[in-house]
């Protein structure tokens, strides 16, 4: 069963019209404060990712606030990715939209819907604007600079140009 | 000569020049490109399927590219911020994550439909800090591995091994985590092209893992069924396939774009 999804864009974090597809014409400026628009096609991390990543410490491996983390002081993108819909079903699937939903609010969006969007087909062209929306959401907004903090034991992690680091002091190994 | 791990800890040794020599050279590429696709036909995904897949060790992005070309999205994690470095300055399409694989890989259950690592894990095997212990490092690592594959979920490995005892080491603790496999090694009598693959699976798979090729005894080429067919299709056909039913049905499907199951640029 579907469940009722408006048809309006509600996916989106942050749109940024002018999506970067060509790393020789950076853009002169800035729609909103929050996107920042990057000079090179390198990687970021993926809104995505932030819904499977979790912390890295032994003790805190069955700890339910060990997932999602928090996450603040982030710098974000939007970078035009090639449009898989197949990938998004694949993925939507396993995604824990509570998690989807609580780190967007960490990053400034208070309006996605609060029930996983269901029974998408990618190949169905009424399914076409929520799978584009999730894609823009999941695949193109990314993090490249932020704050990942554990809700359990209150560790920091990093992301530094474009990379999380997810290293531990020797006290927590 | 002597093997890397010897010589200093892997975020050490692969610094800038050794990272840019690495990466750089045409030998390397091609044998770690090699390497890769072997361990894919190992793995032996269904091509129709999307899959999410992680790269363990991932360094400057030469096993992902490989990735990328045929088709699958992944999730690099490397320990050596040089290497990572060239993997964002080659535009690799994963994500990349700067971890150590001894202290566990920080990703909740169920995460990955399948796992490989190309020449990394005998890196495991060595205590290059003080109290570094590489049994405990190695639990870790296998342990936190099962759990984020999906039940089913296959991890392929290729690494050096120095000894008989090291490779005895790695797959005991693999065993310890659950998973069930074994130890691959293609052209066994060459002592230069020699290989080992370690392959295994986290609980029961649907599909297993391709062994063609490492038994000794192969079974009887049969004949192919309709189903077989089906599956052999291109996924191309597969999609325009599941359209034509689809229109027929009288529902609206969305027209073909660029990337309808776009062919990747061909290796070598
Ligand atoms: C020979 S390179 C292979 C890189 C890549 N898989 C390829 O095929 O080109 C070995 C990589 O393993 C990484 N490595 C070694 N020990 C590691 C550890 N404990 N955690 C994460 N990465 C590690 C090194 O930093 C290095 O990038
Ligand atoms: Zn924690």
């Amino acid at each position: 069963m579907r469940t009722a999804v408006p048809a309006v864009p509600q996916y989106i974090i942050w749109r940024d019209e002018r999506k970067i597809s060509n790393r020789n014409t950076p853009p002169t400026t800035q729609t909103q404060t929050q996107i920042a628009h990057k000079k090179y096609n390198t990687r970021n991390m993926k809104f995505i990712t932030t819904n499977f990543v979790k912390c890295a410490v032994k003790t805190c491996d069955s700890s339910v606030d060990a997932f999602p983390l928090q996450y603040s002081d982030c710098q974000i993108v939007q970078e035009e990715l090639e449009y898989n819909p197949e990938f998004i079903v694949h993925m939507l699937e396993r995604l824990e939209w509570n998690a989807v939903v609580k780190v967007a609010r960490d990053l400034g969006n208070e309006s996605l819907p609060p029930v996983k969007p269901e029974g998408l087909d990618p190949i169905m062209e009424d399914d076409q604007v929520i799978l584009r929306d999730l894609h823009t959401l999941l695949v193109e907004t990314q993090i490249v600079e932020g704050k990942m903090v554990c809700r359990n034991c209150e560790h920091i992690y990093f992301i530094k140009n474009s990379i999380p680091n997810f290293l531990l002091p020797p006290h927590l190994c | 000569m002597s093997r890397p791990e010897e010589i200093a800890p892997p975020e050490i040794f692969y610094n800038d020049s050794e990272s840019y020599k690495y990466t750089s050279s045409n030998r390397v590429q091609h044998i770690q490109a090699k390497m890769t696709l072997r361990a894919l036909e190992l793995l032996n995904l269904d091509k129709n399927e999307p899959h999410f897949l992680l790269d363990l060790g991932c360094g400057s992005g030469l096993s992902g590219e490989i990735l990328t070309e045929e088709g699958y999205n992944w999730l690099g994690m490397d320990i050596a911020p040089s290497m990572l470095a060239s993997a964002l300055d080659r535009e690799v399409e994963g994500d990349l994550f700067l971890a150590d694989l001894g202290n566990g890989i920080p990703f909740r259950a169920g995460t990955f439909d399948a796992a490989i690592s190309i020449s990394v894990i005998q890196w495991l095997c060595n205590a290059d800090a003080v109290g570094n212990d590489p049994k405990k490092r190695l639990m870790r690592f296998f342990n936190t591995l099962y759990a984020l594959l999906r039940r089913g979920g296959k991890f392929v490995a290729q690494f050096y091994p120095m000894n008989d005892l090291q490779t005895k080491q790695i797959m005991e603790q693999a065993k310890v985590a659950g998973f069930a496999g074994g130890i691959i090694v293609d052209d066994p009598d060459s002592k230069r092209k020699k290989k080992h693959y370690l392959v295994l699976t986290a609980g029961q798979s649907d599909r297993n893992l391709n062994l063609a090729g490492a038994q000794m005894d192969a079974p009887e080429q049969r004949k192919m069924s309709a189903k077989m067919k089906k599956k052999m299709e291109s996924r191309k056909d597969y999609i325009n396939r599941k359209k034509e039913t689809m229109r027929r049905r009288g529902r609206v499907v969305a027209l073909d774009s660029k990337f309808t199951a776009r062919k990747r640029r061909p290796r070598f």
